[in-house]
């Protein structure tokens, strides 16, 4: 059985492209065009995973795994940035008001109901973050796999 | 199963203003804050359905449902089409008409509308089907071999 490359540092590498596009503002309106984004990550993660890979043929099952990898990834050094970077929840609650004709009223309750309780809102928007991620992330690595493998 | 799961997604785009017009705010709060996080929300770009807006943008909601329907399309031309992979090269002619009138509406040189958004992003979820359920085939085959 012939053995494959590390797929860790190709996740990691792919999760710190999608860390920054969610985490910078500005360039998080990448994400803006349906996650783009997050699909990059994964399909990055997969194109360097391949670079890493030679003549081994590159497979489906491999390219998932990375991109949902890189995902998890993605979302802790998304939430990571975003501490350092300093947007916080009051920053973005006043952004939100500011805007607050154009974004859904129920969404603005919800966070407002979860202001004083500001331990559970991180939790909440997190694992909402994560989920994401994985989804999309994973698709991006099957993506990357149809456009970057050989096609039998 | 995948049909399934997608149609599963897109029933969420419904139910959060579902939710929100039967005054269930929790439920309904939480789904437009699930997915915010992959959407702008801006209501003036959005559809709107039992006078709520759903629960993503008009392209977003083009795009799931465009996607939801080259996965009802894939098995029916699967019986009549051996090889169902198409070419890489359709997959960037079909980017190209969403990554433009997206482009060209971020840097405020030609305002792109609802009839724009909703056509590219059906183009694009659509085809992007027909690369990533051959992918979803190939792993679940993967692993019912094991």
């Amino acid at each position: 059985m012939e053995s494959k490359p590390d797929k860790l540092v190709p996740a990691v590498i792919g999760g710190a492209i999608m860390g920054v596009i969610s985490a910078v503002p500005g360039l998080n309106m990448i994400n803006c065009l349906c996650c783009a984004g997050v699909i990059l990550g994964g399909f990055f993660a997969v194109y360097f995973y391949k670079k890493n890979l030679g003549d081994t043929e590159l497979n489906y099952s491999d390219g998932a795994l990375l991109g949902a990898l890189a995902g998890v990834f993605g979302a802790l050094i998304g939430a990571l940035l975003s501490a350092i970077i300093g947007v916080n929840f009051d920053q973005m609650f006043q952004q939100m008001m500011q805007y607050s004709d154009e974004i859904p009223q129920e969404a603005i309750e919800m966070i407002e109901n979860l202001q004083n309780n500001k331990g559970a809102l991180f939790i909440m928007s997190a694992a909402m973050g994560l989920v994401i991620d994985v989804i999309f992330g994973l698709l991006g690595g099957i993506l990357g796999v149809a456009i970057l493998g050989k096609k039998k | 199963m995948i049909s399934t799961a997608v149609a599963l997604w897109c029933v969420l785009l419904v139910l959060a203003p579902l939710l929100a017009h039967m005054d269930l705010v929790a439920p309904s709060g939480i789904l437009y804050l699930f997915f915010s996080k992959i959407c702008h929300q801006q209501a003036s770009r959005s559809f709107f359905i039992f006078g709520k807006q759903m629960a993503v943008c008009s392209r977003c909601t083009a795009l799931y449902f465009g996607f939801l329907f080259g996965t009802l399309l894939y098995p029916l031309l699967q019986r009549t089409m051996k090889d169902l992979q198409p070419p890489k090269i359709l997959l960037l002619f079909a980017a190209i008409p969403i990554v433009i009138d997206f482009s060209l509406g971020g840097l405020g040189i030609l305002e792109n509308t609802f009839l724009t958004r909703s056509i590219t992003g059906l183009i694009l979820g659509s085809v992007v089907a027909f690369y990533i359920i051959p992918g979803l085939k190939n792993i679940f085959m993967e692993f019912s071999k094991k």
